[in-house]
């Protein structure tokens, strides 16, 4: 992926947020002028970075909502919430979009018809919110194809397109349509049909118009539209974005140099004032647009003249330069461009310069402390006094440790989100899940700020809408159940984050029905989830449980939103996956808590290290609940396995060593060391030899052929050298 | 008069064409199945009239002497004449 579609990406995904939140409000408030302009700032800008990495279908979708929105200012009236939806749609469907570049680093396939159902959608959206007003053209959308057919790709320099439907009373009314068209200025091509495609010679009425006139000119949007102020209501126009009309590569030419001769304008026509932002500004904005010719020669030239002219406080230099780059440009204009190949980057994250700030502070440190070790050593090589330097060298590594916990800690920080970016594209969800199954339900949110690693803050979305989905499906009563138990009719789900010790806890609330513990337990009878006497033995908390068991849906209707056959047990696998845990407490009547709690950080994990047959292993720390010494006659066996009492309770136990297949001695005359864990909610407890310390590490998931191997949560390396590996607690008692 | 018939082959378009010969033209058309026109002469002409090329999907001799019509006009009408000879039922 080039940078350009990188910084794109980041951009167009932080406008599609801007203008969700803004659309958001507005339907709070359909008056809040702030939050329309908003919005519309928005949308422009975004449009204008789809044409900048050429994505037409993008471009005019946003341009058609930018319209509606354009039209909205203009008007006083509250904004209509139909319109409304069609915009967050239309925000939806470029958020999809970007996706799929973001994953391929190509445009969607299918971009073009979307846009065009979406155009259309918004279009009649409008007519519908202005009701009467409505717009007396039929919806047609394939005239731009036409025009585009008729221009052969002869008009590259094509910026508006017209659409002009005349009335079919014209000719009596004295008015020729032909002649409106005359009269627009910088007129490329006029492209003539019938609006009645049955007229024939022998039908036809003459003083009856029929035509349908479409048009590309040279002159912008806005010029055309003033040109056509008398037939305003009958006329359609569109400014062109790059592509829909001319070729790519001629487009992509046009409009890098017409970016390139603005700039020589821009520097030109100014006075002296605030020259030093605008030769920054202008020198920048020429890099980019060669950048995008793929013209790196010019870039450096231009680069250097930017300097120049800074320097030299002359605009002279970089419009020398600028216009070389033109030059040269123009002689290789008949040259194929071979655009850059896509390539899947990871994604680009921004990050708050403070923060970067503070490493470049810790990097010092951390060298002053480097040299402070090579001058011990060195003193040691000096026959120095053993002692001396044994502190020096005990004070050093104090320091270098403090600097490295705080490096990681900066380091890690830095791949932190804020909770808000998943969840902020949630309420409008439920609004329309609700909506989808004639329910009304409030999503609060509740600690946005609450930061997590962005990996896991980027893959809780979809976990998150399946639970927020059943919540709103399964969980929440119909309004008139509610109504009938004393419910407000209103349904509420919380989603709520926070920061727990090490790990972020993410809680969906429902104020529902609560699960129905006897039907869960006559489901997975019926589905054979478990046998009869299994399920008769289990605690309510268990069968409960079993609803995250693979292959579980207690809908009795299956809805398209959930019961898909997708059941809880996809959003344990993904909570799973990122080193999380899924909980659910229910109470009949009440409601539904679904608690799913993640690690804060992917990479750094705190373990605790065991010996067993002189190997180490790791435990992660989360889940040592503590370490305890248990004398032999306390551990009896049970079944084929053991357990053994610890304050009154039993407690499951393993042999780390005969988990792992390591072959020991029984050592029957110690004492057993043991370490108790917590797994998927139950505790266990694990025999090892020895117990070992805590340590920080930076935890390396399995890869490649070791990928799949179950029981291990990843490796760190050891101070001395060696692999730890560190195991997978909840693998070990499943 | 500035629609004649030239001959049962021909009718001629000439000077500026108001709206009323759009009537006139049909007529001609419609009286002379296989004539052509010719509108070398044409200064300019009325949306209607136009309108009555276009559905007829006649043979046009030009250039046409208005700039407009010879610019815009013209290859509009002949792009539509040859989707009507390759699809005549429409």
């Amino acid at each position: 992926m080039n940078e350009f579609v990188e910084q794109f990406l980041l951009e167009s995904r932080e406008l599609v947020a801007q203008a969700t939140d803004d659309l958001m409000a507005l339907e709070e408030n359909p008056g809040d002028r702030e939050r329309l302009d908003g919005a519309f700032r928005a949308f422009h800008t975004l449009k204008g970075a789809a044409g900048i990495v050429e994505f037409a279908a993008m471009s005019r979708t946003l341009h058609a909502a930018e319209d509606i929105l354009a039209k909205l200012r203009a008007s006083h009236e509250p904004v209509a919430s139909m319109v409304l939806d069609e915009c967050l749609t239309c925000l939806d469907l470029t958020s999809r979009w970007l996706d799929h570049m973001q994953a391929s680093g190509e445009m969607p396939p299918a971009a073009d018809i979307e846009a065009d159902d979406m155009i259309t959608r918004l279009v009649s959206s409008m007519d519908i919110g202005e009701g009467e007003k409505g717009v007396a053209l039929p919806a047609n959308n394939d005239w731009l194809d036409r025009l585009r057919g008729a221009a052969g790709g002869h008009f590259p320099e094509a910026v508006s397109a017209v659409r002009y439907l005349p009335d079919p009373d014209a000719f009596f009314q004295g008015d020729d349509p032909l002649l409106v068209i005359a009269s627009l200025p910088q007129l490329l091509t006029v492209e003539l049909a019938l609006s009645n495609r049955t007229v024939s010679l022998e039908n036809m009425n003459t003083f009856r118009c029929d035509l349908e006139i479409l048009a590309l000119t040279k002159a912008p949007a806005a010029e055309i539209r003033s040109a056509l102020l008398t037939v305003a209501e009958k006329a359609e126009i569109r400014e062109l974005t790059a592509a829909s009309v001319s070729t790519v590569a001629e487009d992509y030419l046009t409009q890098a140099t017409s970016v390139l001769k603005a700039q020589v304008v821009l520097l030109r026509d100014s006075g002296f004032e605030g020259l030093l932002g605008r030769l920054s500004s202008a020198g920048r904005t020429a890099v980019n647009a060669l950048h995008y010719l793929g013209s790196n020669e010019a870039i450096t030239k231009v680069e250097l003249a930017t300097s120049a002219a800074q320097a030299q406080r002359n605009v002279e230099p970089l419009i020398v330069a600028i216009e070389r780059a033109l030059e040269s440009k123009t002689k290789a204009d008949s040259q194929p461009i071979i655009s850059p190949a896509p390539i899947v980057a990871p994604r680009a994250l921004r990050i708050d310069m403070n923060r970067i700030d503070a490493l470049v502070k810790l990097a010092g440190e951390l060298i002053i402390v480097k040299n402070a070790i090579g001058h011990a050593a060195k003193r040691m090589q000096g026959n120095e006094d053993l002692a001396t330097v044994k502190s020096i060298l005990r004070d050093q590594h104090a320091l270098f440790d403090r600097l490295a916990s705080e490096l990681q800690g900066a380091v890690l920080r830095i791949r932190v989100l804020p909770l808000r970016t998943v969840f902020r594209r949630f309420p409008r969800l439920v609004r329309e899940i609700a909506g989808s199954v004639n329910k009304t339900v409030r999503l609060i949110t509740e600690g946005e700020d609450t930061e997590a690693d962005a990996t896991i803050v980027d893959a809780l979305f979809e976990p998150l809408l399946h639970v927020l989905r059943n919540a709103v499906d399964h969980g929440i009563e119909a309004s008139e159940r509610r109504i009938s138990i004393g419910k407000p009719s209103m349904g509420t789900l919380i989603l709520r984050g926070r920061r727990v010790a090490e790990n972020v806890r993410i809680e969906i609330e429902d104020d529902g029905g609560g699960i129905d513990v006897d039907r869960v337990r006559a489901v997975a009878s019926a589905r054979g989830v478990a046998s009869e006497e299994a399920l008769a033995a289990m605690a309510d908390g268990e069968i409960i449980d079993l609803i995250f068991a693979a292959g579980f849906s207690t809908a009795e209707t299956v809805t398209d939103l959930s019961g898909r056959g997708v059941g809880m047990d996809s959003v344990r696998t993904a909570v799973e996956r990122l080193g999380g845990s899924v909980t659910l407490q229910s109470e009949p009547g009440k409601g539904t808590v679904v608690s799913l709690i993640l690690p804060f950080s992917l990479m750094m994990t705190r373990v605790m290290t065991v010996e067993v047959v002189g190997q180490v292993f790791g435990l992660p720390l989360d889940s040592v609940v503590e370490t305890t010494i248990v004398n032999r006659d306390m551990i009896v066996a049970i079944g084929s396995g053991r357990a053994f009492i610890l304050r009154d309770r039993t407690i499951p136990l393993l042999d780390l060593a005969e988990t792992l297949g390591l072959a020991r001695v029984p050592q029957r005359e110690l004492p057993a060391k043991i370490v108790v864990v917590t797994a998927a909610g139950q505790i266990g407890g694990i025999e090892v030899d020895r117990l070992g310390e805590r340590l920080d590490v930076m935890l390396k998931p399995m890869e490649g052929l070791l990928g799949s191997m179950r029981g291990v949560a990843g490796t760190t390396l050891l101070g001395d050298g060696r692999v730890l590996v560190v195991l997978d607690v909840q693998e070990m008692f499943r | 008069m500035t629609v004649v018939l030239h001959d049962a082959q021909t009718i001629r378009l000439i000077g500026a064409c108001p709206a009323e010969d759009g009537e006139t033209l049909l007529q001609q058309l419609l009286a002379n199945p296989i004539a052509q026109v010719d509108w070398q002469g044409c200064e300019s002409a009325h949306g209607a009239v136009v309108q009555v090329l276009l559905v007829s999907g006649r043979p046009l001799q030009g250039p046409p002497a208005g700039e407009f019509l010879h610019r815009f006009i013209g290859p509009a009408l002949e792009r539509r004449s040859t989707q009507f000879n390759l699809s005549p039922s429409r």
